[in-house]
């Protein structure tokens, strides 16, 4: 009996050191060192409240600078998490909706639609491992992740499903770049902004106008795959009760001509959808272009308006209710002075 | 399914599970279930029935040779078993064929494993096996097809065919001994593979200080690549209590050629002692007879090593050496390491056109300046795996100078060291995406 549990404590203690040396040797995306911290993002995510988020952001990098969940508390009252992050393939937004639904009941869901259309056209989820792996390497041991990882290397057989699991068969090399930031276990475990991160000074990528139905540009098609998930979102969403909207950032490649190739598609599935390149829309914005941006990664005051476009709909379709919660009310001051900060 | 592989290790499990899940009688058929299902995810169907035809016609003329002793039966026998080595190794000497033979893996290892069990039956050494199971399970035996030992049938079948029970501090042991094996291969032996890599992948741009350092590391490379693998093999084999002999006895510390072969891949080199040197005389026929089998022995080493014509270089070389020490006895380790060290560089070559020039480059190309951290960080071989990689080699020489003692330690301290073993191969092993989990150098032989 005492050798038995000798045996134990020692596989015990094997398990403890190889978790634990995993976690030293996974990267760590965080507000100290990126401008897109998924993996703080991601971990705060499951230190909210249970059922206490009613809103949901999902999508690429574009959404994680456009979407400020403490601007939409202070602002309108609504209680909401930026789950995006960077290039966001729809596969990866489904299967983050599923596992933010084990813990919280969203009453709204915001896509972030850049990624239905071709981004990384030659990968077989719209996006490379790089960007799968910040998004998935966060999320918890769970069905969902079993799943998820189980489709991916179904979808890209370059994948290998055990290294989702044992994440040193990827980042075991890492030893070499080790630094104390590996060791910062309150930054990759906090994010005061949920999910936001605001930029200074960005540009537009691409060359913008809002499209008004003078010069449509070259048609390309959404890719058949992400509208499959867009489709797997719709479903999971109306199961649950959630409304969906799908919004487009302003961006120089959501031109007319790419965004009458996506209207069928929404229209046949009667999804609520913005296209904020679409020129009244991004009018209603009122975005002064000398100070702001709110074009492809905006910048923080564009941000303020693309957030606030989304807390006028919400108000006007009266989908939320302004609730108080400490896990915003404590992060006021936090976000205050970074916002003076940045002025 | 290379024998550092997670598939390798859970069937390893697997069979280990179920062998003493069974009852005593039925155990060797585990062990043989397990040898096939490896065989088989190592080298396919088309290669396993090769295999399963030649194991038992090997068994057919095992029992015709004991009966009736007739030299031109062995031969058959002898050429048969060995044919597809041979035409596959010579296909490689022959460049105007269009195709190479593909062998399959292991088959340099079980061809001579066969041999020898028929030319003891034929002396009368012991009798025919008449169980095809039994035979079939010697020649298969999954932890040692790939890179031997060379194992002899009356040292080894009567383990395999006897069940073996549990034994607790036994197990242990066939564990430490296998993490020693992959500590040997992922941490040390593919760590100096990066640097050999990158330079014999592009010999001409490097200059001779760096030829001579891929020479050193590859003497250490291929060494540890051999006896972790060997190592692997008893430790597995242990697992179920079964012993292999010992392949290797510190070969880097001989003080001739002669007393290198003793300590270097025993097992073939007593196989190529028994089968080879001896049927061709020996040293019974005075000094030039002596000097014509060695040359030939060694030939045959050669050969079987690879096809191309820097083994059978490489083999002569050695032969060569041995010839010489009859007349300048210098007993040195140095010069002796020096001697092997050189062969190795014709050994790793791509070939013997290479393999002169790099040595030429390593004596008339040398300037220190090429020494940059930069330079070396461009082959992989930065500074942090430099340091990693001797920091390893000490730890390693320190286990083995001590590891009797160690295993005298108590049982929990013994543990903890087991678990930093694992923590350190973990994480400083060579493995996983980014890297070609190498397979072990002597399998491809």
């Amino acid at each position: 009996m005492k050798r038995v549990l000798k045996y134990m404590i020692f596989v015990l203690c094997l398990l403890i050191t190889l978790t634990g040396l995993n976690y030293l040797l996974e990267p760590k995306y965080t507000y100290r060192n990126t401008t897109w911290p998924t993996t703080s993002t991601f971990n705060q995510f499951y230190r909210m409240k249970k059922n206490t988020v009613d809103l949901i952001f999902l999508g690429s990098s574009y959404s994680v600078n456009a979407f400020s969940p403490q601007y939409l508390y202070d602002t309108y009252g609504y209680r909401s998490y930026n789950l995006g992050s960077e290039q966001q393939s729809l596969f990866l937004s489904y299967y983050w909706l599923k596992e933010a639904l084990r813990f919280q009941s969203p009453e709204v869901v915001v896509l972030e639609g850049r990624n239905i259309f071709p981004k990384e056209a030659d990968t077989p989820v719209n996006t490379n491992e790089a960007f799968i792996r910040k998004a998935l390497d966060p999320m918890h041991w769970s069905s969902v992740k079993t799943e998820a990882v189980h489709e991916l290397c179904l979808l890209d057989p370059a994948q290998q499903e055990i290294s989702y699991y044992l994440t040193n068969i990827r980042f075991h090399n890492r030893w070499k770049e080790l630094s104390a930031e590996d060791l910062d276990w309150h930054s990759a475990h906090t994010a005061e902004l949920k999910g936001y991160y605001p930029m200074q000074d960005t540009q537009p990528e691409h060359e913008f106008h809002p499209f008004d139905n003078e010069d449509k540009g070259m048609p390309i098609d959404p890719d058949p795959l992400m509208l499959v998930y867009l489709e797997k979102i719709q479903d999971l969403c109306l199961e649950k009760g959630i409304h969906l909207i799908v919004i487009n950032i302003p961006a120089g490649d959501m031109y007319q001509g790419m965004h009458e190739m996506l209207m069928p598609f929404i229209e046949a599935h009667d999804i609520e959808y913005y296209n904020l390149s679409e020129i009244n829309l991004y009018e209603s914005l009122g975005v002064d272009e000398e100070t702001e941006n709110a074009v492809d990664h905006a910048d923080w005051r564009g941000s303020l308006k693309l957030t606030d476009f989304v807390g006028r709909v919400l108000l006007e379709k009266g989908y939320l209710e302004a609730k108080e919660d400490s896990q915003w009310e404590d992060t006021k001051d936090f976000y205050q002075k970074l916002i003076n900060e940045l002025q | 399914m290379s024998y550092t592989s997670l598939s390798y290790l859970l069937l390893c499990a697997g069979v280990f599970c179920l062998y003493y899940a069974v009852p005593l009688s039925l155990r060797r058929y585990v062990l043989l279930i397990g040898s096939a299902v490896f065989y088989l995810s190592l080298n396919g169907t088309v290669f396993f029935l090769l295999f399963l035809m030649t194991v038992i016609l090997a068994y057919i003329f095992g029992i015709i040779l004991e009966q009736k002793r007739i030299k031109f039966l062995l031969w058959a026998a002898v050429l048969i078993v060995i044919g597809p080595l041979l035409i596959g190794r010579f296909s490689g000497y022959a460049d105007f064929l269009r195709y190479r033979w593909i062998l399959p893996v292991g088959i340099s290892f079980y061809s001579l494993q066969i041999i020898g069990y028929l030319i003891d039956v034929y002396r009368g050494k012991y009798p025919a096996e008449r169980d095809l199971f039994s035979f079939a399970l010697f020649i298969s035996w999954f932890p040692q097809i790939i890179q031997g030992p060379i194992a002899r049938y009356d040292a080894l079948s009567s383990q395999l065919n006897t069940g073996h029970h549990f034994d607790c501090r036994r197990t242990g042991l066939a564990v430490k001994t296998i993490l020693g094996g992959l500590f040997l291969k992922m941490v040390i032996a593919d760590r100096a593979g990066i640097f050999v890599d990158a330079v014999y992948g592009d010999t001409g741009t490097y200059g001779g200080g760096f030829l001579w350092l891929a020479a050193i590391l590859y003497t250490v490379q291929i060494y540890a690549d051999f006896l972790s693998c060997v190592t692997v093999s008893i430790g597995v084999s242990r697992l179920f209590g079964i012993e292999l002999m010992n392949n290797f006895d510190h070969p880097y510390t001989a003080v001739s050629v002669r007393d290198f072969w003793r300590r270097w891949h025993i097992s073939l080199s007593t196989w190529l002692r028994d089968y080879v040197y001896i049927p061709l005389g020996g040293n019974r026929h005075g000094k030039a007879r002596r000097y014509i089998n060695l040359l030939v022995t060694f030939a045959v080493s050669g050969l079987w090593h690879g096809a191309g014509l820097k083994y059978l270089v490489w083999g002569l070389l050695h032969g060569f050496y041995q010839i010489t020490e009859d007349y300048v006895h210098v007993n040195s380790r140095i010069f002796t390491l020096f001697r092997v060290m050189i062969g190795w560089v014709i050994f790793r070559a791509s070939r013997l056109r290479e393999a002169l020039s790099v040595l030429l480059a390593m004596f008339t190309r040398v300037h220190l300046q090429e020494f940059t951290a930069q330079a070396l960080a461009d082959t992989g071989f930065d500074v942090k795996e430099i340091i990693v990689f001797l920091v390893s080699m000490l730890a390693w020489a320190v286990y083995s100078k001590w590891n009797r003692k160690a295993e005298k330690l108590p049982e929990s301290v013994q543990l903890c060291a087991v678990i930093i073993v694992i923590a350190v191969i973990w994480v400083f092993g060579i493995y996983g995406i980014g890297f070609e989990a190498k397979d072990f150098i002597y399998g491809e032989f």
